[in-house]
């Protein structure tokens, strides 16, 4: 079985660290308050994921070759 | 003779680690094993067929007292650590084996005693033998999620998923599977789960299992260690799990719309952009899982089973303790540590924090513990490295046309 890992600690009053995307541009790429479309790539999918969790106040950095 | 002491069991100090400010994560996922025994004999069951056998001594089904004193259990937890949602699974051996009216009676206590504490999330991972209609009635109107395994076409999942006479289980599981299918039942349809066997065709394998329309497939390295190493076929090179990945993934990746999720991918993915995973296989981020046995033994992840005897054991009960217990064993803290975890190889290499070491239970030696990169590291790069390349060149080209 392919058990889950929790980023976040699971509490709603958790105060979230201000969301650090200083150091990518890809959240720029796609707004999160976009309704996604059943016509969306993989990519795009990946790339609304990654901007919701942005807003909503993960910390996104840079984790392999700084990409793009 | 003394035994090698082992990472983490005798070599973390949890309250070094305590002291340097390190808080340990309350658990989030509780797997209920509401029966140990299987209808299927595959061949490379962590259950039954790898290091751990403790099954032989438990009772084939959890009663009524064990499953009521673990709801409370994970009520008393989810108050004492404010959550707003647990996960509870509800795991085996095989689970239906427990009979529609003992699964109504457990779902409805677990859910009368987490009323009052937080949203409870139920599922369900079967081998679908027994997914008939009036148990998928049952799991809807408890609205319990089910995730089905099978390891794709009859012949590749012929491999190893048989009965104990050696019959194959496909067509019981397609039948299944057609049923979950329904329109009526999708919404309770969770996934499947599928184990690869580089023997079997990726691409063949991938197609067959999106028939089913899932909502996500898992893809799950056959567990294996240093000391038990996986199989790999003749001739096959040196990373076949990660090209048969590659293989999917490009598949998958490569369509013209997103038709189903892919887990591991996904999170792949998600780690590339700089995001954090949702799943154990790749990452560093701290996983919150319990298991519950059927005799209310509280135990890590049961993956561990594959690693040795008494690998998942931690001397607790729901019976008598609480999970706060286990939150602080060194097992469970060693999940959580993130790049505090991972040995000096791994710390060294470039791409640690998504890969995270794999999966843990892949990372074990016999006499040295989990303190090692996972034994199928080449194939974690391969994958790894491929999906960089492609994301990387998609958003270059997506950056070059947007607007500042």
């Amino acid at each position: 079985m392919d058990w889950t890992s929790d980023p976040d600690d699971g509490t709603e009053e958790h105060e979230r660290s201000l969301p650090d995307v200083g150091r990518t541009p890809l959240p720029a790429l796609i707004s999160p308050h976009r309704t996604p479309s059943p016509d969306d790539t993989v990519l795009d999918a990946a790339m609304h994921r990654i901007a919701r969790e942005v807003a909503e106040g993960a910390e996104v950095h840079a984790a392999f070759g700084n990409i793009p | 003779m003394t035994p090698t002491p082992e990472w983490p069991g005798d070599l973390l100090d949890t309250a070094t680690v305590e002291a340097k400010g390190f808080s340990p994560r309350p658990f989030r996922e509780f797997v209920l094993k509401v029966h140990q025994r299987c209808n299927l004999a595959c061949d490379y069951c962590y259950v039954y067929e790898m290091a751990d056998q403790s099954w032989r001594d438990r009772p084939p089904m959890m009663s009524p007292g064990v499953w009521r004193a673990a709801a409370q259990r994970i009520c008393d937890h989810a108050r004492t650590h404010g959550l707003a949602e647990v996960r509870v699974v509800l795991h085996g051996g095989e689970p239906l084996l427990a009979g529609r009216d003992r699964l109504r009676e457990l779902i409805e206590d677990v859910r009368g005693a987490l009323a009052a504490a937080c949203r409870v999330r139920l599922s369900l991972q079967t081998n679908g033998l027994l997914l008939d209609e009036p148990m998928l009635d049952l799991m809807l109107e408890c609205g319990v999620e089910v995730g089905v395994s099978l390891d794709g076409p009859s012949e590749a999942n012929n491999l190893h998923r048989r009965y104990a006479d050696g019959r194959s289980s496909h067509h019981a599981v397609d039948r299944a599977l057609a049923r979950l299918g329904e329109a009526a039942y999708r919404p309770i349809f969770a996934g499947l789960l599928c184990t690869v066997d580089p023997r079997a065709d990726p691409i063949e394998t991938y197609d067959a299992l999106l028939a089913y329309r899932p909502p996500v497939i898992d893809f799950l390295l056959p567990h294996a260690n240093w000391s038990r190493l996986p199989h790999r076929p003749r001739g096959a090179g040196r990373t076949p799990y990660g090209d048969w990945l590659v293989a999917v993934f490009d598949r998958w990746y490569g369509a013209p719309y997103k038709e189903t999720g892919v887990r591991v991918l996904e999170e792949i993915i998600n780690l590339v952009l700089g995001g954090a995973s949702r799943c154990e296989q790749v990452g560093l981020s701290p996983v919150t899982v319990a298991v519950v046995e059927s005799d209310g033994a509280i135990e890590q992840v049961d993956s561990l089973k594959s690693a040795y005897p008494g690998a998942g054991a931690m001397g607790l009960n729901v019976a008598t303790d609480a999970f706060d217990r286990a939150i602080r064993h060194p097992g469970v803290m060693a999940r959580q540590l993130g790049v505090e975890a991972l040995c000096d190889t791994c710390r060294a290499c470039p791409i640690h924090e998504i890969c995270g070491a794999g999966h843990y239970a892949h990372r074990y030696r016999d006499g040295a513990g989990f303190l090692n990169p996972t034994v199928y590291c080449a194939d974690m790069v391969r994958i790894i490295e491929h999906v960089h390349q492609r994301v990387s060149a998609d958003l270059t080209g997506r950056m070059a046309t947007t607007p500042a």
